[in-house]
């Protein structure tokens, strides 16, 4: 997924150091560590480390899932990618609209209500359980594990480039820093950290994002004022598909408006509702509270381009500067230092998020899959800091090899488990062998071809994506050997998933 | 699976595919968006088409807010498709260039509303009713004393 490089933090953030911005990032990251605390004293067994014990309310989960979905890439490299290519970038959070709601639809229910039933924790374990297949839980536990080593790396080092932007420390300086705070409360509090710690990060983001908002359309002397100097320069710039045409801006629709529903961190989090009938109120509040986060993501790129355009600012140098240059000039500090700590709150919820199911995989699932025991739940601190601090070590040994890593994983999450998870979970005929085949077929061919861009033996011509590719053959796949097999479909559901899928 | 919903689950991915190939042998070209455009449709209104099925068969509302979401998102990607080329004294529709607005508005405005407010209204009768979920803790409650 080439494109998706741009998306990836590898580069310095211009610094913001200045006392103010200084004194929030610090009292975030002790609101943080002191969340963690509180959440540690509640956590006494492996179904509170990974689920939360299944006891999180409505507002809640969904602040949680809306933060978890939202990297530091909603407010650094997404900006910037708008700035660079106009529409174009829109067309990576337009699904949204759809995704928001879909998420519970899909697998929202089904995924609740199994979780309850087999006291499921992990994402692999409702494939295994709906295929009735260990096989099919370890293979998607493999791929989880291959996604998620180069996400968080990819993330740390966006977290290190934050705290060195803020605190000034050096990017070596501040990965350790990030690492340290994320992990007190990951390795600790486990997952109901996480929730916690995401229901203040989700409401700092949002918040942040409609400020910024209003005064990124204020800058610009209006809506119609930006649209018309930007028509002006570029026509195409807020043309309906952007400067990149619409191959590149509708494969963007298709990887992230389907590979959403495949996406671990947030699929996992439906385990931890409360009550299954509460997710009536969920597409709605999750339809808000990302609307409001994702406004500084569209707005601030196209006030920027207008602002060059008019002559008031200097062309930037990286796009990504786009969001540091904006909140420095045009916005007062304390609004900048809330949004510099809406960042870091964005990169550790997603961190945090990655380092349950990280750990759950390797001391959950990859035993289940071979007929042992799940692990207890100091195996899932002890899994989660060695995660955590091979994430921080790889972050800063190269960039290159980081973001490498890093491109692997929304595309890998999206073909091995949107066919086996989403189609699935709603579909009595989908067979083991289809499921298995899938996921297999997506990571051997997420890698290889993944592999071959980088090395520039094969070239991905404008507006195709390896994650489009992989997806659409994965999904493929999965229809075509379900339905050579589906004389054993009945045989391979056991009659409370059947019930499940019949609800 | 109803037939209908499996059908369109296939074709969608086929005219994603095809979109793909064109581009990828760089012959047909201009057919590459036209295959996403509704390849992506497709696929999304059946994953949700999918997931509604009860007893065999879609509920009427959330029957009605797929084929909404499905036409809404088809004309807002032909709408920009057909549309000439943004010019740089273009009409602006609510600030933006009209096009662009009419894209949005279809495939973001629409979805964002219809979607949500059709799940929860439809919630109880169509999606989990109390009933629903006493079978599952019956069911729970069964595998626990086993």
């Amino acid at each position: 997924m080439s494109d998706v490089l741009a998306f990836l933090q590898t580069a310095a953030i211009p610094s913001v150091r200045q006392p103010v911005i200084v004194g929030v990032g610090i009292a975030y990251f002790l609101t943080c560590a002191a969340i963690g605390a509180w959440a540690a004293r509640r956590t006494h067994t492996a179904d509170d480390f990974y689920v939360a014990g299944r006891s999180i309310g409505l507002l809640p989960f969904a602040l949680a899932a809306m933060a978890a979905t939202l990297s530091g890439f909603a407010f650094i490299g997404g900006p910037g990618l708008v700035y660079a290519i106009g529409m174009t970038a829109v067309f990576i959070i337009l699904p949204a609209s759809i995704t928001n709601t879909a998420g519970a639809w899909v697998l929202g229910k089904r995924m609740r209500l199994l979780g309850e039933l087999r006291g499921l924790v992990t994402v692999p374990d409702a494939i295994g359980a709906r295929y009735r297949s260990p096989a099919a839980q370890g293979l998607s536990a493999a791929a989880i594990l291959v996604g998620i080593v180069g996400y968080i790396a990819t993330n740390v080092l966006a977290l290190g480039l934050v705290v060195d932007a803020i605190f000034g420390v050096g990017l070596t300086q501040g990965i350790w820093i990030g690492t340290a705070v994320t992990l007190a409360y990951s390795a600790t509090g486990g997952i109901l950290a996480g929730i916690y710690t995401d229901v203040f990060q989700g409401l700092l983001m949002a918040v942040a994002s409609t400020i910024v908002f209003v005064f990124a359309l204020d800058s610009g002397g209006g809506l119609t004022a930006i649209s018309r100097m930007l028509q002006a320069v570029d026509p195409a710039f807020l043309g309906p598909w952007g400067t990149r045409g619409a191959m590149v801006a509708l494969s963007f629709f298709f990887v992230f408006a389907v590979g959403s529903l495949g996406q671990p961190h947030i699929a996992h989090k439906y385990y931890m509702l409360k009550e299954a009938r509460r997710l009536k109120w969920y597409p709605l509040l999750m339809t808000l509270s990302m609307l409001l986060a994702q406004l500084l993501f569209v707005s601030v790129g196209i006030a920027m381009k207008a602002m060059v355009a008019r002559g008031d600012v200097a062309p930037l140098v990286r796009p990504d500067d786009a969001t540091p240059m904006f909140l420095l000039g045009h916005v007062p500090v304390l609004v900048a230092a809330l949004v510099f700590a809406g960042v870091a709150a964005a990169i550790m919820s997603t961190v945090n998020s990655f380092l349950s199911i990280g750990a759950a995989a390797i001391t959950h699932d990859l035993p289940k899959a071979f007929g042992r025991a799940s692990g207890s739940l100091g195996r899932g601190r002890a899994w989660t800091v060695v995660l955590s601090l091979a994430a921080a070590i790889l972050a800063q040994s190269s960039g290159t090899l980081v973001a490498f890593l890093g491109i692997f994983g929304y595309g890998l999450f999206a073909c091995t488990l949107v066919p086996a998870l989403a189609i699935g979970l709603n579909w009595d005929g989908a067979t083991r062998e289809g499921a298995i085949a899938s996921i297999a077929v997506g990571l051997v061919l997420t890698i290889a071809l993944e592999t071959a861009a980088w090395l520039k033996l094969l070239t991905i011509p404008v507006g195709i994506t390896v994650s489009g590719l992989t997806l659409v053959t994965s999904l493929l796949v999965f229809l075509g050997v379900s339905w050579l097999t589906r004389e054993r479909a009945a045989s391979q559901l056991d009659d409370d998933v059947r019930m499940i899928l019949e609800v | 699976m109803p037939r209908s919903s499996l059908l369109l689950l296939v074709a969608g991915l086929l005219l994603v595919a095809a979109g793909y190939v064109v581009v990828l042998l760089d012959t047909a070209v201009a057919f590459g968006p036209w295959g996403l455009a509704l390849g992506s449709a497709a696929v999304l209104t059946a994953l949700l088409r999918i997931s509604a099925r009860r007893a065999g068969r879609i509920p009427r509302a959330l029957h009605v807010a797929t084929l909404v979401v499905f036409g809404a998102t088809v004309a807002g990607f032909g709408v920009a498709l057909v549309s000439p080329p943004a010019t740089a004294d273009g009409p602006l529709l609510l600030g933006l260039p009209r096009i662009t607005a009419i894209l949005l508005l279809l495939v973001g405005l629409v979805p964002l509303v219809v979607l949500p407010v059709v799940y929860a209204s439809a919630f109880e009768r169509d999606i989990l009713s109390a009933d629903d979920l006493e079978r599952v803790r019956a069911a729970a409650e069964r595998a626990r004393d086993v």
